[in-house]
């Protein structure tokens, strides 16, 4: 239930790998674009996550994505991860 | 002498904690399951944390576990040194998640599972979970698909890394196979020991690892620590 003074706040988080670690699973579909003729050059997987947090406010909600991102959704050895805000639906 | 004891924790998704069980049994520990929502202090001798797929593997391997209440619990444990702790692969990963072992482990280089026996070069026998392996060689069974061992910036001291691949089959860093923290109590390893402790197994190498443990814990003689 949403209180007053509280609204829903959503963002994407994408979690990558790190520049320089082995993505075998970009590196296998990279293989197959190129045996189709693509001239592509490099293959990084990631993940995208969605979350919709229920804060007063827009500074507050972005905090709480920030600390889910760092220590829950990303592991500072292997990955980066980037937030963007998504428009309200 | 009270028997040794040994818990085994269980998480959602474990697979191979009946494995660990029967293990230690065979090697003469009194063993308990620990289910993972425990969050008491630990009272045993040895801490085994088991393999399978924890909270499905979901989001990275291990991930989710490290939230489980009893991983505050191990982490006293190690802190406060009470005894031994032993993660096997998926319990490799989790140690490494909760940051007690360093680095992480991800996705084979082959991007393939592989399940087979393989050769393991022992490259520490001074610690509680070597001191009584009397050959270079084991013979150990793996089963992973997210086994290879990335470290950032390696913080490792040489004599850290306690075991290795005679030949690297997932992309490990330094064929890595397995790593012991700088306090000597916690050891991770992606080989199975508890897949290789009967005749009935054929394969009896993993026995070496628990009897070192047991023999540690019951004299601590043969560590300098």
């Amino acid at each position: 239930m949403i209180t007053e003074g509280e609204k829903i706040f959503n963002f994407e988080i994408k979690v990558k790998l790190k520049e320089g670690i082995l993505d075998p699973q970009g590196n296998a579909t990279l293989k197959v674009l190129k045996r189709l003729n693509f001239s592509v050059e490099e293959v990084r997987f990631g993940k995208s996550v969605n979350l919709k947090i229920k804060e007063e406010n827009f500074e507050k909600a972005k905090q709480k994505a920030e600390q889910i991102a760092y220590e829950v959704l990303s592991n500072p050895v292997l990955e980066d991860y980037e937030i963007m805000e998504l428009d309200e639906e | 002498m009270d028997k040794l004891t040994a818990g085994v924790v269980v998480f959602p998704g474990s697979n191979c904690d009946r494995d660990a069980y029967f293990a230690l049994e065979e090697n003469g520990f009194k063993t308990r399951y620990i289910w993972h929502d425990f969050d008491q202090a630990l009272n045993y001798d040895l801490i085994f944390i088991p393999g399978g797929f924890s909270y499905g593997d979901y989001l990275r391997v291990g991930a989710l576990a490290r939230f489980s209440p009893v991983m505050k619990s191990v982490e006293k444990y190690v802190l406060q040194k009470r005894g031994l702790v032993i993660g096997v692969c998926n319990g490799f990963q989790i140690l490494t998640e909760v940051g007690i072992l360093p680095g992480v482990l991800t996705v084979n280089s082959s991007q393939r599972f592989i399940c087979e026996d393989v050769e393991i070069k022992v490259n520490n026998f001074e610690t509680p979970f070597t001191n009584n392996i009397d050959k270079k060689v084991l013979n150990l069974p793996i089963a992973h698909k997210e086994g290879r061992y990335i470290i950032r910036e390696n913080t490792l001291e040489p004599s850290q890394i306690v075991i290795k691949y005679v030949e690297n089959p997932n992309g490990s860093f330094e064929d890595i196979a397995g790593i012991i923290n700088k306090d000597l109590n916690v050891f991770g390893l992606m080989p199975h020991p508890e897949r290789a402790c009967s005749k009935v197994l054929g394969n009896e190498d993993g026995n070496l690892i628990f009897q070192s443990i047991r023999r540690y814990l019951s004299s601590g003689q043969s560590v300098k620590n």
